[in-house]
């Protein structure tokens, strides 16, 4: 597990909160915005023209979550469906991810559900999946209904929202979710270090072994 | 005289401008992306204009994007308005109609393009010297949209045609037909020599127009009435009037059109002129265009939003006083005045050539016609360059106006005669290319056939497609911050050509990046979106050969391979760096490559790159991507993972120049075999046979020093001999059978790579540490850890094609060699045999050559999974033999035989196959056993070269040896040598090889003296061998020492081959220990040695008085033999079984 946590010590010897590291990988269909909503997390920025993402994206942020300091390792990865079979890669020994579909377009609901189907077929069982409905301030013209995904992500034990990049609505929100319903505990998450979660996959070849796989 | 060349009175240029219409409220569009500027539309309409090259109308030059929506547009403007001739009445007949022509033939020359000119007046036609007129502002209606995009209305009062008032407000008439009408106008001005109604206000003359509608007569009568110019009409001309009265017709579709306006008989002379003109086969090539004119102009501080500024076109309010006073929540805004410079303003600002002309008035004529094809060298190297800008940086150089002069005036002399110039054009691009002509040049760069706008023209873009949605979604994100790019006729152009793209390619599939590779050629090519299409289709083969495909892992994974590599070649620190921290190519340089950095990189940068790209191969990439890593170099030794990811996630400001002169210098500087790959177009690589071919991806991705081609090897000596140092690490005996000449040999094994020092690699260290800044070659072959050998044969010489490997030398670069462990270092040294029957043991160990003997046989054969062999023995024996003795003398011969094929499916050397041990003193009978094994192993399809005939080294023994070598080509294994009067007898007998048996040796000593322990140096078997090898490289003998049976393996390191046990290389293959060299060919030839004559005689005493040998070698055969019948028994019971 690349996950961290542990006691950082402070200069003057008390302790603070814990610090958890986290991997989350965002997948979706292309052009649903998953890039921008990582920009409008990371960085408070959004670009109309966000370009298109080719092969994959790494950002940080960091967040407080009461006592506890948690930082995101995000994958942003590339929409095209040609460029699905890297995605292992980026979502192996991940313990989170964004699924992102775009409310004014049903082909990517569509998509995204496969996505999460895969995520539960592949990736880690205790992979924390969320869905984000994207593009919400485009609602008037909305082709998949809140119900619609509300009902299908509490049947698949999703955490659910629907996100705005542009106005920035839900974004902080559903990586916090996130963060709250991520385990914190010592158990599963090992003594803190610098430089972890750098891996893309639990072991050292596995980011070498899935390499091959640009189809 | 060049002042002539530059001061021609065609050479001026205006600019005028005007507002686009802004979006009001929320400006967003249906896919929730911002709705495109008007005046980026506009920026976007407006370049087709630019392609109008027509002597009746001016150029378009410039289209300006100000501030506000405000479009500027720069276009010819020379000559006088026709308004101010009217009323001079300076035209007879001739001149009227010579102008009518030119008027039609220039409106005509416009509706062809489906452009309406809508503007048409007497003020923008303007008068040239020479009394030909040129059509201005013609193209205002197109660029608009048809006045769509402005708020101003586009027709010019009294030239307008009446239809259009009537249709003013919805402006869907896109007829052309009011143009006719607008030079009806025209021409009634210029017979009457009147300005029409010339004092009535805008209202009155707007009601003019619209009476016509209710005249039956002829509009051109009424009008001549109105003027008072009755007379004057009555004397026109009938069939000029008959021009007028079609024009002024107030019916369109009654109205004539261009073309049959031209077919009239009035205008016949005009036009078998202008045919004659047209008629020319090749027209005279111009030495610079207009185009180019306003591109210097611009280069020597021309600034046309200044001008417009200091003429009070442009002008700048207080931001406050255009504020409106209310702002509804939707966005509507009322209460804000009109700005007036909303509105059209048709004045057009000329700009000022003086400091143009300053500025090249020192420019002699001669610099126009630059010799290209009869400069003699002589002349060439006295005549001093043209102008000098060596040494100036690209940016100087392009900003540079008398250097982009001559450059400019070169190359479209180059391009004119493309195809046949293509290499001056080559040669020049070396250079730099003018930005002006990038395009052209790009276009002569990557050999495109004349025939590129029919073959687009071909290509079905419009039929949906799956990948359509793809597309569309990309488009809209690709190089937008790009106003020709975001405008909607740049995605509307991106979209075909993509789609053509799509079409043409069956073998390839959309990939997103493939719109931003596209970008840069759509870029340069707005105008002529075959052109771009033409440029992608060459460059794809040339540079992303099977990138597209659906499946394109493999290459990627290659070329991925190829580029850590490379960075290992050129910056071993930084490689070592980035492997230690797992940070991967494949993370962050998949859009690099697969994109040539055009998804990474702004346009700008991209031009630059692809300029010098353009000029090299598809490994050129590779270099920029080193020259990249190379930048952030010191960032990213400093970083961890996270950090080096961040990095290129976010990539920072790259110095594209210096990424330009770094990669270029990498690219001439590396091997070519480097980059070579499998995956390579190889229309553009033709590969000879001593070029590297068939390397796996896995071998690759295993190897983390690059291989160079022999072909590179060969350049290399030949002409950098003194930038290389060769090393060959290959064992002594390789080197001295063959070897490159001025190479040092450091067998691999004899080298501890643990400390990082240089010293460590023993006497060689010292020439290493001098040749610190040379390339270090290093040749290797199979033994040595690298992976195959292949032999080539040459004119009958073994020559060894050895795969090479290049490594930059610096300290830390020792320390990057994986460590090997004894086993793998002792390989390199020396051939490595497996000692046993073990199949699973080799497989683990894996051996070179392998060898069997009786008690091994028998060992094994006692073992469930040789039972199918042992079967097949039986088999064969029961079918084969007519006596007991016979089958089971075939069972034994077919079971020695059996084990060596299985041990040859293993092993990729050769395999020792004995023969019984009791025929030990019966020379013809070992002959004749030895010839029957070999026919044996001939039926199962091996040939001779790959099994050792194994002998005893008693006198006949050696004799069979020597039979079958000399006269069968049998090669022989001599073993249970213990004394040097046998290996001597051994070597006269030009035996293949003999195997000492060093531990036996020792075994005896222990066992027979008192003396009962040993140092490796002092082991009397590792002594004994020692001189044996000695003797023989001293004596040049070709007989191969392989020691056999024995613990102290280290000691007889370098010995030509050494046969050890499955536990022995289990230890060393746990140990990491150093295996120094011990035996060593160039040591042995020093030695003081003197020859040893043998006869039978002679053998039989010095083997005799050596009891330690008697005795061993009596022991020896004895056991065995004992083990032959042991086999021979259990295998006549099997076959008395299996009869049963």
């Amino acid at each position: 597990m690349s996950t961290r946590s542990g006691q950082a010590q402070r200069p003057n010897g008390s302790t603070q909160g814990k610090i958890c590291q986290f991997k989350l990988v965002l997948l979706g269909e292309s052009a649903v915005g998953k890039s921008s909503l990582v920009l409008r997390f990371v960085k408070g920025q959004f670009h109309e023209y966000q370009e298109s993402t080719i092969g994959a994206a790494f950002l940080t942020q960091t967040i407080c979550l009461d006592d506890t300091t948690v930082k995101f390792e995000i994958w942003d990865t590339a929409g095209q469906e040609r460029y699905h079979s890297l995605a292992p890669m980026y979502y192996r020994g991940a313990q989170a991810a964004i699924v992102v579909y775009d409310i004014t377009n049903q082909d990517t609901f569509g998509r995204a559900k496969t996505w999460v189907k895969e995520l539960q077929r592949q990736a880690s069982p205790t992979i924390v999946i969320a869905l984000a409905g994207n593009k919400q301030d485009l609602a008037n013209k909305r082709m998949v209904e809140f119900e619609e995904a509300q009902t299908y992500a509490e049947e698949n034990g999703l955490l659910f929202m629907e996100t705005s990049a542009k106005t920035a609505m839900n974004v902080n929100d559903i990586f916090q979710a996130i963060a709250k319903k991520l385990p914190k505990n010592e158990q599963t998450a090992g003594q803190g270090s610098s430089g972890q979660g750098r891996r893309l996959a639990e072991n050292d070849t596995g980011a070498k072994a899935a390499g091959n796989c640009c189809k | 005289m060049q002042q002539l060349l530059l001061k021609d009175s065609k050479l001026r240029f205006g600019a005028l401008t005007f507002f686009a219409k802004e979006h009001l409220g929320d400006s967003c569009g249906s896919n929730g992306l911002p709705l495109t500027p008007n005046s980026i539309i506009i920026y976007g309409k407006a370049q087709m204009l630019k392609t109008l090259n027509h002597p009746y109308l001016c150029q378009y030059l410039d289209i300006i994007r100000g501030k506000h929506e405000r479009t500027i547009v720069v276009s010819q403007y020379c000559g006088k308005c026709l308004h101010n001739y009217i009323e001079k009445e300076l035209f007879d007949m001739e001149d009227i109609k010579k102008i009518a022509f030119q008027l039609i033939i220039a409106v005509n020359e416009l509706h062809k393009r489906n452009i309406i000119h809508r503007n048409l007046s007497n003020e923008n036609i303007l008068l040239q010297d020479n009394n030909d007129i040129k059509l201005f502002n013609y193209g205002l209606y197109h660029m608009t949209a048809h006045g769509k995009l402005v708020s101003f209305p586009i027709l010019q009062l009294l030239y307008t045609a009446p239809e259009v008032y009537l249709d003013s407000k919805c402006q869907n008439l896109l007829n052309p037909k009011c143009d006719v009408w607008s030079i009806g106008i025209v021409l009634v001005e210029l017979l009457l020599g009147t300005l029409l109604w010339n004092n009535l206000k805008l209202a009155q003359r707007i009601r003019k127009v619209l009476s016509f509608l209710k005249s039956n007569n002829s509009i051109f009568e009424r009008i001549a009435r109105e003027h008072n110019c009755y007379e004057k009409y009555m004397d026109i001309p009938d069939d000029i009037k008959e021009i007028v009265n079609m024009c002024l017709n107030i019916y369109p579709k009654d109205r004539p059109t261009c073309e049959e306006l031209l077919k009239n008989d009035i205008f016949k002379p005009f036009l078998e002129t202008s045919n004659s003109y047209r008629s020319k086969v090749c027209k005279p090539f111009e030495i610079f265009t207009i185009k180019e004119f306003y591109h210097w102009w611009q280069l020597a501080g021309g600034d046309v939003l200044q001008e417009l500024k200091k003429q009070g076109l442009i002008r700048s309010s207080p931001p406050i006083l255009s504020l409106p006073n209310l702002v509804l929540i939707e966005g509507n805004i009322l209460g804000q005045e009109r700005n007036p410079a909303t509105l059209f303003d048709p004045r057009v600002v000329e700009m000022p050539l003086e400091s143009l002309y300053q500025r090249f008035s020192n420019i002699p004529i001669t610099s126009f016609y630059p010799l290209i094809h009869t400069k003699s060298e002589i002349i060439a190297s006295v005549e001093p360059p043209a102008y000098d800008a060596t040494g100036l940086p690209l940016v100087i150089k392009e900003k540079d106006p008398e250097y982009q002069f001559h450059r400019i005036i070169l190359f479209r002399r180059l391009l004119n005669g493309y195809p046949f110039c293509k290499y001056q054009i080559i040669a020049e691009a070396e250079k730099d290319i003018p930005p002006h002509l990038r395009g052209e040049i790009w276009y002569a760069l990557l050999k495109i056939n004349a025939n590129y706008k029919r073959d687009y023209l071909k290509i079905d873009k419009d039929t949906p497609t799956s990948t359509d949605r793809q597309i569309e979604v990309d488009i809209p994100r690709c190089h937008q911050y790009n106003e020709l790019l975001s405008s909607s006729e740049g995605h509307r152009k991106l979209k075909r050509i993509l789609k053509a793209w799509v079409y043409k390619n069956s073998q390839y599939v959309y990939w997103q990046g493939l719109d931003s590779l596209t970008a840069p050629f759509l870029y340069l090519n707005f105008n002529d979106e075959a052109k771009a299409f033409a440029c992608l289709s060459a460059f794809v083969p040339k540079y992303l050969h099977k990138f597209f495909l659906k499946d394109n892992s493999a290459v990627i994974q290659e070329y991925l391979a190829k580029f850590s590599q490379l960075i290992v070649f050129h910056d071993p620190n930084l490689a070592n760096h980035l492997e230690e921290i797992n940070f991967y190519p494949e993370l962050f340089a998949i859009p690099w490559f697969l994109t040539v950095f055009s998804h990474v990189f702004p346009l700008y940068k991209i031009l630059h790159l692809w300029d010098k790209l353009l000029l090299g191969d598809s490994s050129y990439p590779l270099h920029i991507g080193l020259s990249v890593l190379t930048q952030l170099r010191d960032r990213l030794l400093t970083s961890g993972f996270n950090e080096c990811i961040l990095l290129f996630s976010d990539l920072p400001e790259v110095d594209i120049e210096k990424c330009v002169i770094l990669s270029s210098k990498t690219f001439h500087n590396t091997p070519k075999s480097i980059t070579t790959r499998e995956h390579q177009n190889e229309e553009f690589f033709k590969r000879n046979e001593f070029d590297i071919s068939g390397v796996t991806l896995q071998d690759l991705q295993k190897e983390k020093c690059p291989r160079i081609s022999t072909n590179d090897v060969v350049d290399l000596i030949r002409n950098h001999f003194e930038e290389i140092l060769i090393i060959d690490i290959r064992n002594s005996t390789y080197y001295h059978r063959s070897c490159v000449k001025g190479s040092i040999n450091i067998p691999f094994s004899s080298v501890t790579f643990k400390e990082s020092k240089i010293e460590s690699i023993g006497q060689h260290s010292v020439t290493v540490k001098n040749s610190k800044n040379k390339n270090i070659v290093i040749i290797g072959d199979d033994e040595s850890d690298m992976e195959l050998v292949d032999i080539i044969d040459i004119n009958n010489q073994y020559f060894v094609e050895i795969y090479f490997f290049i490594v930059s030398m610096s300290e830390p670069q020792c320390k990057k060699v994986k460590m090997p462990n004894s086993l793998e270092q002792l390989k390199a040294l020396t051939t490595v045999v497996a000692d046993t029957g073990d199949f699973e043991a080799m497989k683990k160990y894996k051996p070179t050559d392998a060898t069997t003997n009786p008690s091994l046989i028998l060992a094994a054969a006692n073992l469930p999974q040789y039972k199918p062999i042992i079967e097949k023995a039986v088999r064969y024996g029961n079918k084969v033999g007519n006596t007991m003795e016979e089958k089971v003398e075939n069972a034994m011969d077919i079971l020695c035989v059996s084990f060596g094929l299985e041990i040859l499916k293993i092993v990729p050397g050769r395999v020792s196959t004995e023969v019984d041990a009791r025929l030990s003193f019966d020379k013809d009978a070992s002959v004749a056993k030895a010839i029957k094994l070999i026919q044996l192993y001939a039926e199962e399809g091996i040939s001779k070269d790959r099994i050792l005939i194994k002998l005893a080294s008693t006198w006949e023994g050696i004799q069979a040896a020597r039979e079958l070598e000399q006269k069968h080509g049998i090669h022989c294994n001599l073993t249970l040598l213990f004394n040097f009067a046998q290996a001597v007898a051994c070597a006269e007998a030009g035996v293949t090889l003999i195997s000492p048996f060093v531990g036996r040796i020792l075994d005896w000593y222990v066992a027979n003296t008192d003396k009962k322990s040993y140092s490796g140096e002092e082991d009397p078997g590792v002594l004994s061998v020692t001189s044996i090898y000695n003797y023989y490289k001293k004596f040049g003998y070709k007989t191969v020492v392989m020691g056999a049976s024995f613990q102290e393996i280290k000691a007889l390191a370098g010995c030509d081959l050494l046969t050890i046990s499955p536990g022995l290389l289990g230890q060393l293959e746990a140990s990491n220990d150093a295996v120094p060299i011990k035996l060593n060919k160039e040591v042995a030839k020093k030695q003081d040695l003197t020859k040893l004559e043998l006869t039978e005689a002679k053998f039989r005493w010095l083997l005799n008085e050596d009891q330690m040998a008697t005795d061993k070698l009596s022991e020896g055969i004895r056991k065995f033999a004992a083990d032959c019948i042991k086999l021979e028994n259990s295998l006549k019971t099997l076959i008395k079984t299996a009869k049963k």
